[in-house]
């Protein structure tokens, strides 16, 4: 069983906030999902290797030059408040 | 003439005889539109004025004799998790309301060379996350065939724009299902490729191993057609493969001698109230064995875990992905914070909807420390069984049938709360995604005025024998 302080924790981490009054059927919610996945672990998975990618293709390495770019005013144009040709966010250090 | 109910094709084919043009291929597809639409609402943004500019360059081509590309003409809808230059792209979601993409996703270049027509965005489950199409911060998407049932998902808008004849083809994107079962839902053709096949340069990650982009179409094809013009290797997506591109035409397939698998895992898998379906895809299978194909049953024994499996990977990808999302370089910011983290924290909880913040809850509680070997290694592990299997059916068969969806296409607020059912109507189509097969879901009939698909699946670069099959299939049906 999740508890609500499990679900606060991993919601930390995943810088997300889960407010007071909705904690509870979202922890329900939840545990329903989390159980329902524990079934995997009836199978036997012994001297099985992961799967992490499924093509059996090696990847490919690009010529190392300049092949695509973004311009500054490019890069800028999908933010809320840029300053002097940067990202302005509030101030991180004194 | 209503040029917006023919099929793709014999648009294409009518626009090479001059018959038609492309600028009244278009005012037939705006004004379907202006017609349908308000009920539909397949769309998130439609393009019209850089269309019509599209359109009219295309029959300027064709009056200076210059060839054609296997798209010209035809008015094409993105899922709007699909990059485009200058035309916005919200994954339908808050966070992504106002995003402008400063380039084009391969796809939507491959569509310009082959001289489509890019006339809108259409609307998804939030992220792609949904089987309904409901999550979408634009409202719902309503199926054309039943205006009271959803359309399916999360490709939602792709395949309601193409039933509704508002489309004549479109794209999807299709990580567990996202293509098939909204292609099901609707009564068209929808096909996920083989992993590999078609870029994901420029379409917005759910799950980097699982995702593919899809086609639909009205029939086998014109979802062909939409394949042949967006496939092939692309150098800027690393995993896309140096065996893609279509190499064969739709001719020449036969039911013939064509080896059927049907896995027993899924005739013992009884879902309540899909006895209707299952009494069709019975029938179905009789066509296919009167027409000379060999059907055995064969089994699959890692199939029971795969929805888990899915679940585990897949919210594990969502998880890093959507981590980009923090509202600093693109995306929606908060007003209420004083640091950093409140930041990042009260834009992405703001912006979210509750199935993707569930998703990337449980995608992070299986990458946490402790649980990471248990949860996410565990499924890793399972999905090496699960392509074990597949490569060993593959050996003796051409092609798996099965259905594409155990359930009718159900009535809005039905499912949406009860997240593990909506999971488990998945069960025929996260598979295929596992292994990096490629499948096709078509028409096989309806029940109670509702379509219902069936599922052709295929080995990893074998699209010809499921195209070619489902080709025939069409031709005797018909």
């Amino acid at each position: 069983m999740i508890t609500k302080d499990e679900v606060n924790h991993i919601a930390s981490i995943a810088k997300l906030k889960i407010k007071e009054d909705e904690i509870l059927l979202f922890t329900e919610k939840f545990d329903q999902v989390m159980s329902f996945v524990q079934k995997i672990k009836e199978v036997d998975t012994d001297n099985v290797e992961p799967t992490y990618k499924i093509n059996d293709e090696d990847g490919f390495l690009k010529e190392n030059g300049e092949s695509q770019t973004l311009t500054r005013e490019e890069v800028l144009r999908n933010t809320v408040d840029t300053q002097y040709g940067y990202f302005k966010i509030l101030k991180v250090v004194e | 003439m209503d040029i917006s109910s023919l099929k793709a094709w014999e648009m294409r084919e009518k626009l090479l005889k001059k018959e038609i043009s492309a600028v009244e291929i278009l005012e037939s597809h705006l004004n379907r539109i202006d017609s349908v639409e308000k009920d539909i609402n397949a769309f998130i943004t439609i393009d019209r004025d850089n269309a019509l500019k599209a359109s009219k360059g295309v029959d300027e081509k064709l009056a200076r004799g210059e060839s054609l590309g296997v798209l010209a003409g035809l008015p094409i809808g993105l899922k709007d998790n699909i990059m485009t230059k200058d035309l916005r792209t919200t994954c339908a979601s808050k966070m992504l309301e106002n995003f402008i993409p400063p380039f084009d996703a391969t796809v939507v270049r491959n569509i310009r060379r082959e001289d489509g027509i890019i006339l809108g965005k259409t609307n998804l489950d939030e992220f792609a996350m949904g089987g309904s199409t409901e999550t979408s911060y634009f409202g719902n998407t309503r199926n054309p065939r039943n205006l009271d049932v959803v359309p399916g998902g999360s490709s939602g808008g792709s395949a309601a724009g193409v039933a509704a004849n508002e489309l004549a083809i479109s794209l999807g994107s299709d990580t567990g299902g996202s293509v098939r079962q909204p292609a099901s839902y609707c009564g068209i053709v929808g096909i996920k490729p083989t992993y590999g096949m078609v870029s994901r340069y420029g379409v917005m990650p759910m799950s980097n191993s699982l995702d593919q982009v899809g086609q639909f179409g009205r029939d086998v094809k014109d979802a062909f057609l939409m394949l042949k013009g967006v496939s092939g290797f692309d150098p800027l997506d690393g995993t896309s493969s140096k065996k893609s591109g279509i190499n064969f035409d739709l001719e020449g397939g036969s039911l013939k001698g064509l080896r059927i698998a049907l896995p027993v895992e899924y005739r013992d898998l009884k879902v309540t109230g899909d006895e209707k379906i299952r009494e069709m895809f019975d029938n179905t299978l009789k066509v296919f064995e009167r027409e000379g194909a060999i059907i055995d049953y064969v089994s699959l024994p890692h199939l029971k875990y795969a929805l888990e499996t899915y679940y585990i990977i897949s919210t594990a990808e969502v998880s890093t992905n959507l981590s980009r999302l923090d509202g600093i370089r693109y995306g929606y910011r908060t007003e209420n914070y004083e640091t950093l983290d409140d930041l990042y924290t009260m834009s992405r909880t703001e912006a979210f909807g509750e199935e993707a913040k569930r998703r990337i809850m449980m995608g992070t509680y299986a990458l946490s420390a402790g649980y990471q070997d248990e949860h996410y290694k565990k499924a890793l592990k399972v999905r090496t069984l699960i392509k074990n299997d597949y490569d060993k059916t593959f050996k003796d068969y051409d092609v798996i049938l099965s259905l594409t969806s155990p359930i009718l296409p159900f009535p809005f607020d039905s499912i949406i709360n009860s997240p593990v059912d909506m999971y488990k109507a998945d069960l025929y189509t996260v598979p295929v995604n596992l292994a990096g097969l490629c499948a096709m879901s078509m028409p096989m009939g309806e029940i109670d005025g509702l379509p219902v698909g069936m599922q052709l699946t295929g080995n990893r670069f074998q699209e010809s024998k499921i195209i070619r099959a489902g080709y025939a299939f069409e031709k005797v049906v018909k």
